[in-house]
């Protein structure tokens, strides 16, 4: 063979390629370039290792019970969202259904080891029975829909979901008629309705019963960092390699070799044993199960983590869970929520502002707001006095400390959102004094409004804050962006 | 009897007749092109031999046995690989996991060995990277050091075709399905696959079945040709004899060209 156009330097070079040739001394020329081979040579086993080891560490630190409650939390919804990073994220099946996964290996257990039918099997027993029966009914869900894909299959999931929870909620008087006989003869209380199934039994593990929130917490801890540890050596094995070669382009996976149908059911039972795991560690804990812990919203909550965290990425679970489990609790104290606002404002100022221009632009037009809502409430002489406090205050040696008052709050918290969508119509040039004026009606709406009213407040502002960092974000934070098409 | 054999396959979708009736066969060690003009059926005749559609009469034989009915992921199994025409490489993984992925039918570790990583894992995952590494290298330096870990989606064009040709090898197949794999190359590259195809045959014993428009591709490699147009074979033979045939000049150039 010969190529009169390259020169040849070894029996196998067909071509040569200069970018190629010349990428290690552009990877050697980036800023950092050091540290950057450090962490991305040290294997991902020691980071999911460190992390939980410092979430252990937190157990003894933690202040109290409350917080150790959350960061209990934090590991439940860590175990969750990575099960279904395996099933939506890898495999890239829309499954609806997970959450009936997780409430059917809770009632699982809670049937298995509780008073309820007085069997109080070991939990060393009943948890791998009921991690196993739920894969396996994973598997058995996934038979009637392997051919199904996409919206269809997530139809099928959801009706599934929701089908488990209708039963657990009328599961209390199950009978049969039969030619006039009823079966039983007095109607059998499997599922406890709508009362759930409580007294179940705590975990013991070696001998030992777990009786502490803290003992819960660092179970959790160590299953999930098992779970994931297990889970990043499968990403790179035969099977996680073909179960992400199926959700990139299940035709060409299957033309070359990968089995996609069987495949599919696998990763659905991959998903229902972990989700059941996190079960039986949830009914332990609370010691009672309840249909409604297994509702829609829980669903949406376990996504809305995964999708933070970044789909497909075993770490980014942990993430996403931080930030749905903590924000939440985070704005529950009006004192915490108000740092939480106005640390968000200054960051977003800080990170989006740029140049000095466009701050100046962002700060003139606030106080000049200020001052305009100052002599506007003066020119009418009218009693309505908002408070102001924090940046707002700042501004406001031209505000001075006033009352508070509803309908202000009301009116202001209309021209907040009002001005948020106005916004974004806007010419980039108008941005950042647009932007000036609805922060200060933004902090005026928090103060006079929002703090008070604090459990609807808590959700507009997480709802507020998972739309601005999928927004700012859309691949999730530890997420690699994905191209679909090119 | 030959290492694929078509005898009577016939296909439509609806009214639309994409097959009418082809016999085709490929001996083992063979590599025959397949040409005609657009919409002629040429990658209906790859879809049907993979299993993506099922032929409506006729049968299609690999190796001396049927396998119609039989899943694409079966068909692989045997021994056939293909390409495809508009890419479909794995685009969000790396370009070492596009390889190591269609390797899976070759090997037979499960999930939960994969998971604890017991030793037969990985040994076997050790001797996929190594069958990924040497693939690569096939390529001179275009999909080496770097690259490996890059998604594939960065690659240029004529990477990724270079890619899903290494990812169809992955599967250690018998007979290889190139779908127009110099489509969008330029002169050098194009002479390049050219080279490529013939080592297949030579350094890794492939029978090769392409379709491919570039002439100076279909002439360099093919020890057969075939052309189709509409479903049906209207000539086979060497190149020189299908380039020349009445009837294969007028179904590209249309009624009255092949008269002078």
């Amino acid at each position: 063979m010969t190529n009169e156009d390259a020169p040849q330097t070894g029996t196998r070079s067909i071509g040569k390629d200069q970018w190629v040739e010349q990428a290690a001394e552009r990877i050697d020329n980036r800023p950092f370039a050091k540290l950057r081979r450090r962490l991305v040579q040290t294997p991902v086993q020691w980071r999911v290792l460190g992390i939980g080891a410092l979430a252990l560490l937190f157990a003894l630190v933690s202040p109290t019970d409350y917080t150790t409650r959350v960061a209990f939390t934090v590991a439940l919804y860590t175990l969750l969202a990575t099960g279904l990073n395996v099933v939506v994220g890898w495999s890239g099946l829309l499954d609806l259904g997970y959450v009936a996964f997780f409430g059917f290996g809770a009632y699982a257990y809670a049937l298995l080891s509780s008073e309820k039918f007085g069997l109080h099997w070991p939990t060393l027993v009943s948890v791998p029975v009921v991690v196993l029966g739920t894969a396996l009914l994973g598997f058995l869900l996934g038979l009637p829909s392997r051919r199904l894909s996409g919206d269809y299959l997530a139809i099928v999931t959801l009706f599934f979901g929701q089908i488990f929870v209708s039963i657990v909620n009328n599961g209390d008087r199950l009978q049969l008629s039969l030619n006039g006989h009823n079966v039983p003869n007095k109607p059998f209380n499997l599922t406890g309705g709508p009362n759930g199934v409580t007294g179940i039994d705590p975990l013991s593990l070696f001998g030992k019963k777990v009786h502490t929130i803290t003992g819960y917490y660092v179970v959790t801890v160590i299953v999930a960092v098992v779970v994931m540890l297990l889970l990043y050596r499968l990403r790179n094995a035969r099977s996680g390699l073909a179960l992400r070669a199926m959700r990139e382009d299940p035709l060409a996976a299957e033309i070359l070799s990968v089995p996609v149908r069987r495949l599919r059911l696998v990763a659905f039972a991959i998903g229902a044993g972990i989700a059941a795991l996190a079960g039986t560690l949830f009914a332990s804990v609370q010691l009672s199960v309840f249909g409604s812990n297994f509702d829609l919203p829980f669903l949406v909550l376990m996504y809305a983590a995964a999708i933070l965290g970044g789909l497909g990425n075993i770490g980014g679970g942990f993430i996403g869970a931080l930030i749905v489990a903590v924000l939440p609790e985070m704005l529950r104290t009006p004192s915490t929520g108000r740092a939480l606002v106005y640390g968000a404002l200054v960051v977003f100022v800080a990170l989006r502002l740029r140049p000095w221009g466009r701050l100046a632009q962002y700060l003139i037009a606030l106080i000049a707001t200020g001052v305009l809502v100052r002599l506007g409430l003066a020119a009418f002489g009218t009693s309505i006095r908002p408070r102001a406090t924090g940046l707002a205050g700042m501004t406001g040696a031209l505000v001075p400390h006033l009352t508070k008052s509803v309908s202000f709050g009301n009116v202001a918290f209309l021209t907040l959102i009002a001005g948020g969508l106005g916004l974004t119509l806007l010419p980039p040039k108008w941005r950042p004094v647009a932007a000036g004026v609805v922060s200060y009606i933004g902090m005026l709406a928090w103060e006079n409004r929002l703090a008070e009213q604090g459990s609807i407040t808590r959700q507009l502002l997480v709802g507020a804050a998972l739309v601005a960092i999928m927004a700012s974000r859309p691949q999730g934070f530890f997420g690699i962006k994905r191209v679909e098409v090119l | 009897m030959g290492l694929l054999d078509l005898t009577e396959v016939s296909l439509s979708f609806g009214g639309l007749k994409v097959m009418q009736a082809l016999d085709l066969t490929v001996n083992e060690g063979e590599i025959v092109a397949v040409i005609g003009p657009n919409g002629a059926g040429k990658t209906t005749l790859f879809n049907l031999i993979t299993g993506v559609y099922q032929p409506d009469q006729g049968d299609i034989c690999f190796d001396g046995t049927s396998i119609a009915g039989i899943d694409p992921n079966r068909r692989n199994d045997l021994g056939m690989a293909r390409t495809f025409q508009n890419l479909r490489l794995f685009l969000n993984m790396t370009v070492k996991e596009n390889v190591l992925a269609t390797m899976y039918g070759r090997n037979t570790s499960g999930i939960v060995a994969g998971a604890l990583g017991l030793p037969k894992a990985r040994r076997e995952e050790r001797a996929m990277h190594a069958h990924a590494e040497e693939l690569l290298a096939f390529f001179g330096t275009r999909l080496q050091g770097y690259r490996w870990d890059q998604p594939a989606y960065s690659l240029s064009y004529a990477n990724r075709r270079r890619l899903e040709i290494a990812r169809a090898l992955a599967t250690r197949p018998r007979l290889l399905l190139l779908d127009e794999p110099a489509a969008g190359m330029n002169p050098t590259e194009t002479h390049e696959i050219t080279e490529l195809i013939g080592r297949l045959r030579t350094e890794l014993g492939l029978t090769v079945l392409i379709i491919e428009h570039d002439m100076h591709v279909v002439e360099g490699v093919s020890d057969r040709v075939v052309a189709l147009d509409y479903g049906t074979k209207i000539a086979e033979g060497s190149f020189d004899h299908v380039a020349t045939d009445p009837g294969v000049i007028e179904a590209y150039l249309g009624k009255g060209s092949a008269t002078k």
